[in-house]
Order: C-alpha cells, then structure tokens, then sequence
C-alpha cells in the first residue's frame, strides 16, 4: 500500500473510533471518503458555530487529497454558497494560510476541517475574497454583516 | 500570498488575477526541474568537482575551495529543494551510527527512539505523525541490519543508506525529512520562550513552527539546526563556502553543538554551506 493511502485509512480509522466521543461537541458532522474504492476524495459537512451567524446552516465541502499528501496539503471547497469574507461566494475557495503557505504535516483532515470551522467564526477580512463581506467588517458594520450571513445561511444552507 | 478580487456576493467578478494554487503549483514545477537534475542524496565527490565549477568564475571561492580540498576527503550533494539541511543531516547523522562502533549506533538509536516522546510532550496528533516516525527509524535499521551480519566495509554500508535514501522516489528520506522537521519544531515550542524573542517575524510559536519549520521544502535557518542539534544532542560544523575575504580569505566553521555534556556525544557532522544550500563535507580522518 502507498504512503498517502496507509495514511488516509488510518486517519479513517481514527475518526471511525472517536465518532461516538466527538459528533457532539464537535462542528463536524461528517468527514468520510465519498466511495470506498477512493480513498483521495473525501467529504464534510459541518454545522455553521453555535453563536455564529452561520447558526443552524449546515454547509457541505469537497476535499481532494493530492497523491503526496500530508507533504502537501488538501484542496478543499465549499459545496454549499458560504458568505464569508475569506470564501469566494461563486466557487467555495477557501482563504486560509493552512491550506496553502503554513500546511504543515502534522495537520489530520479532520483537525484542517476543525480549522475551516474556525475559520467560520473567526474572519480575517484583511485578505479578502469576497469582498463586499469583508467591507462591511472592515467599516465596522457588525450588524449588516451578520444580516447578510444569516440571509445566505438562510438562503442555501438550511434545506 | 492573498489575490484580492473583486467578488460581489452574487459572484461576479470585477477582475481576475492569480491564484495562490496557481503560485503554489508554479513553485512546485521549479522544485520538480531542480529535481529531475540531482538526486536526493548524491555519491561522494571530490572537492575537485566542486572546483571546476567555479573554476571560470570568482576566485576567492576558489582559493577557499583549493584550501578544503586539503582538509576534507569530499563531498556529497544533496538536492536543493529546500530540505537540503534536514536531509543532509538525516544522512549523515544516520551514516555516523552505520560507520562508528556499537555505541554511537546504540546511542543515535536511543536518541531517535526518544523523539517520539519528545513530539507527544508537545502535544502533537500522533495519527499524523507516526508513519513518518516509523520510516525514519525502518530506514537506519533497514542498513544497521547488515551492517551486524558481516564485515560489511563502511562504504558499502553508505551506499545502502544511500540507496534506501532515493529509492521509491525518497518516500523514506522524505518522512526522515518531515520527522526531523517535527522533532525541531517540537524543541522550539518546548522553549518557546527562550527562542520566540529572536524571531522577528513571529507572532507565535506555534505560527512561526508551522509555516516555517513543518512545512515541507520551507527552507532551513540558523535556528533549524539550533533546535535539531539541541533535541538530538549532536554537534553540527557548519563549514561556509562564500564570497567573503574576511577572515584573510579563509573558510569560517560555525559550530552548533546540542550536546550536554562531553560523555553523551556522537560524532559530529560536517555540512558544506553555500549561500541557500547544505551539502555534507567528509573529514579526511574519517571513513
């Protein structure tokens, strides 16, 4: 068996294990490979943070694991339209260091997941791509920004 | 590394530049050029090789190099692909054990074994790390094997390791690499307090690990091999090969040495640096 498949079953193997302890508290709802016979395509579906104005959505993601994983890190988008300041709205392009300059080894697909969930609640509208998102944070404008997420929420994540 | 474009939240875009996959994709074509053209771990040179390289160019690097030539038996390159630091000194750490008495291999193998402690005091996802543990220590033991079956010459023994270094594309030398990454990374954040004042850039440890330590072919500084020297308790001489007159024209040996005390030692490895990469120098004493 090659590296990168020896590593993502046992990364498989690990979240089988602690599904029970973890579904729970955690964002993750769901991390699997999409087919048995693939183990490069996996994917999630997290709940948008309690408290957040992501509440209540329920956003799937694709992740793409390349053949020199963990020496290089997954390509993960986001299925369901997110409105954040560090995802592109049309394609679900995610902006975050982990996923490109600063992906370390050390990270599992399930801890990068546990990061974008994060990621949700913690914007960093200072490298936007969606830029109209990250303006309203950037005037201050709390209220209008957490309208417009709840709107979008609304809109395509609570089907 | 951020593109700012304009995306409106209905998705359309005002403009289009390059992607950070698309700058990350182009830098992984220039690390795959440079490594069609060396291997991971190359075999033992002479300096003079070394010498007809600089040969029609500056002539202070080749006075320095004239001077090595007498000092050291050769050399062997390691590829630039920003891990030449890590996996030279993988090599020559492991080369060490392979070629010195049963002591020094028992002693480099108790300090490998106990790195895997040392990655969980830190509080590192075992899950993600211990393939990359157990290649590390199956590759010194793949070539610690046949060194107790016979009289196997010290050469012979480093062209097995050095076998088991590039075959199956690196996969092995690459986990020592990303091993040895972690074990550096983990003493930095063990005493981040005593390393975290120097690093200008750093916001945290924990940023400053990640992005500059972990990440794969993320080229390595002082504070690297300060930190690998210091987990492992070994002693690295840093030989410079550069431009500099200073020092009347000589080469300069920075010494790291992460032993604690005399007793515990293990040979110390010789790297050639030049500007931006790490080769490993052979003293003519040794093998």
């Amino acid at each position: 068996m090659d590296a990168v498949s020896r590593r993502l079953l046992k990364e498989l193997q690990d979240l089988q294990r602690d599904r029970a302890s973890s579904a729970a508290t955690s964002e993750l709802e769901e991390l699997a490979p999409m087919d048995d016979a693939d183990l490069l395509s996996w994917k999630a579906t997290m709940r948008g943070p309690e408290g957040s104005p992501y509440e209540g959505g329920r956003f799937h993601l694709t992740i793409q694991v390349p053949s020199n994983y963990p020496l290089q890190p997954p390509k993960i988008e986001f299925v369901t339209r997110v409105c954040h300041p560090n995802v592109r709205f049309a394609t679900g392009e995610i902006c975050l260091d982990i996923l490109k300059t600063a992906w370390s080894p050390a990270w599992t697909l399930r801890s990068t997941c546990l990061a974008i969930a994060l990621l949700l609640n913690h914007p960093e509208p200072s490298s936007p791509l969606n830029v109209d998102a990250a303006n309203l944070l950037r005037c201050g404008d709390q209220l209008g920004y957490e309208s417009l997420v709840r709107m979008y929420t609304r809109i395509y994540a609570m089907q | 590394m951020t593109s700012e474009q304009q995306t409106t939240p209905t998705g359309k875009e005002a403009s289009v530049d390059v992607s950070d996959e698309q700058i990350l994709a182009f830098e992984q074509e220039v690390k795959d050029a440079e490594a069609r053209e060396r291997p991971l771990i190359g075999e033992l040179e002479p300096l003079s090789a070394l010498y007809s390289e600089y040969e029609r160019g500056s002539p202070v690097f080749c006075e320095k190099i004239k001077a090595l030539d007498r000092e050291y038996q050769g050399f062997r390159r390691c590829r630039g692909d920003g891990n030449c630091f890590f996996r030279a000194f993988a090599f020559a750490w492991f080369e060490s054990a392979l070629s010195g008495d049963d002591t020094t291999l028992e002693r480099i193998r108790q300090r490998l074994t106990a790195t895997k402690q040392q990655l969980l005091d830190v509080g590192f996802d075992w899950v993600a790390l211990e393939d990359f543990y157990d290649m590390t220590v199956e590759l010194l033991e793949m070539v610690a094997r046949q060194r107790g079956q016979t009289l196997t010459e010290a050469a012979t023994l480093s062209n097995e390791l050095r076998l088991g270094f590039v075959s199956e594309q690196g996969v092995y030398s690459n986990a020592a690499v990303v091993h040895l990454r972690m074990v550096a990374s983990a003493y930095l954040r063990a005493h981040a307090d005593d390393y975290l004042p120097f690093l200008e850039l750093a916001t945290s440890m924990d940023q400053y690990c990640a992005q500059h330590v972990e990440a794969f072919g993320r080229e390595s500084e002082e504070i690297h091999i300060i930190a690998l020297t210091k987990a492992l308790r070994s002693i690295v001489n840093v030989v410079y090969l550069d431009g500099s007159t200073a020092n009347d024209g000589r080469v300069s040996v920075h010494p790291f040495d992460g032993t604690e005390n005399a007793t515990d030692a293990t040979p110390a490895i010789t790297l050639l640096y030049r500007p931006g990469h790490y080769d490993i120098l052979y003293n003519r004493t040794a093998a």
